[in-house]
């Protein structure tokens, strides 16, 4: 979850970093946004299915952070609180724009500016739809291995369930994925 | 299809479709919040502090109290004083009363004048 983004990187732990960034330093709370970027865009992207949807719910999730950073109880579960955060946000959006589906319409070849390849297209169809198919939470797990890299015990932490539960669900997943994906990896 | 395989599926569509999103956040909190505070940063350390304009103020009034006292004495020196004043060397004539250009004359502060 540490993710290093150049060397303007501030040094430190979560903790020290949200103190830092309850009086009010923003640079601190930049290195915040470095490093659980990732993770809160898996988690948006898990529960939107739209790249650009995700992007949005991020961006308002760290604003909001950085508001409401006096709320939060225990600065080591920033990340757990953050994907909450994010949460929230997703379902808000899911039912002001798109009422009953998360996203039935959804192209995601249509996001990627010029006119992707048909099979490049078709990919894409369905491994999203494979990803559909899977419910929110484990998608979730997913997402936040294979997008990520987090570890069970990261995943856990972030999503508030036992390591044990996200092995189990990572597990499931890859089974049926592997079943929905079977004629795709053939063909390529 | 092996467990490799589909990682390595699921890797690259995820890196496809996320990986635009990456540095929008930052970008929007530096947007909305960094650039915003170095401004104001800026335009306070731009203004004197508090000490400096106290001491700006002091000088004002101090330079007030100073020209409140010397610049009476200053007038009232024989030099600057006006004519026929206590100490002026300039005394009222009579004989060039009627010339407006010249309704006085110097005089040696030591002469007695008689009128006439």
């Amino acid at each position: 979850m540490m993710r290093r983004a150049g060397s303007e990187c501030l040094e430190g732990t979560t903790e020290e970093l949200v103190a830092r960034a309850r009086l009010h330093d923003a640079e601190a709370f930049t290195e915040l946004i470095r490093r659980y970027e990732g993770m809160a865009l898996s988690v948006a992207y898990a529960r939107t299915r739209n790249a650009s949807d995700a992007g949005d719910i991020v961006q308002e999730a760290f604003m909001r952070a950085w508001q409401r950073l006096e709320s939060l109880d225990d600065a080591s579960r920033f990340g757990h609180w953050l994907s909450r955060m994010i949460r929230n946000l997703a379902i808000d959006q899911s039912r002001r724009n798109r009422p009953g589906s998360l996203d039935e319409t959804y192209d995601p070849a249509a996001d990627h500016a010029g006119p992707a390849p048909m099979e490049v297209a078709e990919q894409k169809r369905q491994i999203d739809g494979a990803l559909k198919g899977l419910d929110e939470l484990s998608r979730e797990c997913v997402i936040l291995r294979y997008y990520e890299n987090l570890s069970s015990k990261e995943i856990a932490e972030t999503l508030d369930i036992t390591p044990a539960a996200v092995d189990m669900r990572l597990s499931r997943a890859r089974t049926q994925l592997k079943e929905r994906l079977k004629t795709l990896v053939e063909e390529s | 299809m092996s467990r490799n395989d589909l990682e390595n599926l699921l890797r690259d569509h995820l890196a496809d479709e996320l990986g635009a999103q990456r540095g929008r956040a930052e970008r929007a909190f530096r947007r909305r919040v960094t650039d915003p505070m170095q401004r104001r940063l800026a335009v306070q350390s731009a203004r004197p502090s508090p000490w400096a304009h106290r001491m700006m103020v002091g000088v004002a009034l101090a330079a007030c109290v100073a020209l409140g006292t010397v610049l009476p004495r200053f007038l009232a020196s024989p030099t600057h004083a006006p004519a026929d004043h206590p100490g002026s060397n300039r005394i009222f004539d009579a004989t060039t009363a009627g010339d407006r250009n010249v309704p006085y004359r110097s005089v040696d502060p030591d002469q007695v004048l008689i009128p006439n």
